[in-house]
């Protein structure tokens, strides 16, 4: 098990349109047999970019909130 | 059964008599992650108390929109308001966010026990009113706070209440449905919180930097 967190991945609302994948800065998301997977997590930076692109709300970042 | 009742706020400091009675009407359930508990308008055959987990309580629209009253942690309660009503129905839904731990009385037991023990009632009451305050809270932020504010007071109020075992991770979908919006608002809302200096992100953590300046616009002062 990863020691790092990712971003949680719905495959019930993905359709697969592979945009996540086009805008991840750091190449972590990839198409591999029509499902949309997360081919290199330990490149993940948790930006959000991939949560915020995604027009079916599948991806999703959680994040914990406290003071500095 | 082996329950620990201390963990829960209503049962805290009743004596062990009444305990050793409330546990003769008390069943435990184990509740998968994403599990629906309760539909509103369906009517009220229990009550609920978190053992361990966490439970949203909403309400969905008729547009679709769900929004979300509470996230209820360990010792909270719900589904207590319709017990007292002559129609009982169930007045929101109710669903758990990870595995959870529930112990459940059903409605006439409740009330019997109620009826037979003044000091549960008292402490019920208690309850209830403080969770009437924090409805009044929302309620009033929901109606007269612009994004901005309420979700400066939103992060005040979990970043204050860290180890006091509430809900601790938000999506931003999450945290849209508590305050009313939608994700993209949230989104847009904390980028700016973070070009301001306000919060930070850092990885899976939102950080407030700034408590001064947050507060000063979750009171409307800015």
């Amino acid at each position: 098990m990863a020691d790092w967190k990712i971003p949680q991945l719905n495959q019930e609302k993905c359709v697969v349109c592979g945009i996540c994948v086009d805008v991840c800065p750091q190449g972590v998301l990839a198409l591999q047999a029509e499902e949309v997977i997360f081919a290199r997590p330990q490149e993940c930076t948790y930006c959000g970019t991939c949560e915020e692109s995604c027009p079916h709300g599948a991806v999703a970042c959680s994040y914990e909130i406290g003071w500095a | 059964m082996d329950i620990d009742f201390a963990a829960i706020e209503i049962f805290r400091d009743l004596p062990a008599d009444m305990i050793t009675a409330i546990e003769g009407f008390s069943q435990l359930k184990l509740v998968p992650p994403d599990t629906p508990i309760l539909w509103a308008g369906m009517e009220c055959t229990a009550v609920y108390f978190i053992l361990e987990g966490r439970v949203d309580i909403t309400r969905l629209s008729i547009q679709g929109r769900e929004q979300v009253l509470e996230r209820l942690g360990k010792g909270e309660a719900f589904n207590l308001v319709p017990v007292f009503l002559g129609k009982p129905l169930n007045p929101a839904d109710a669903k758990t966010i990870g595995p959870a731990e529930l112990l459940v009385i059903g409605r006439e037991d409740f009330l019997r026990l109620l009826d037979r023990y003044p000091v549960l009632m008292h402490a019920l009451a208690a309850y209830l009113a403080k969770r009437l305050l924090s409805m009044v809270g929302l309620a009033e932020r929901l109606a007269l706070f612009p994004v901005r504010q309420h979700l400066a007071a939103f992060l005040i109020n979990q970043a204050d209440a860290v180890g006091e075992d509430v809900a601790r991770y938000w999506t931003q979908e999450d945290i849209a449905r508590r305050l009313g919006t939608v994700r993209d608002v949230v989104g847009r809302t904390l980028r700016r919180f973070e070009q301001e200096g306000l919060i930070r992100f850092q990885r899976e953590h939102i950080q407030l930097l700034d408590r001064e300046k947050l507060q000063s616009l979750a009171d409307g002062r800015e």
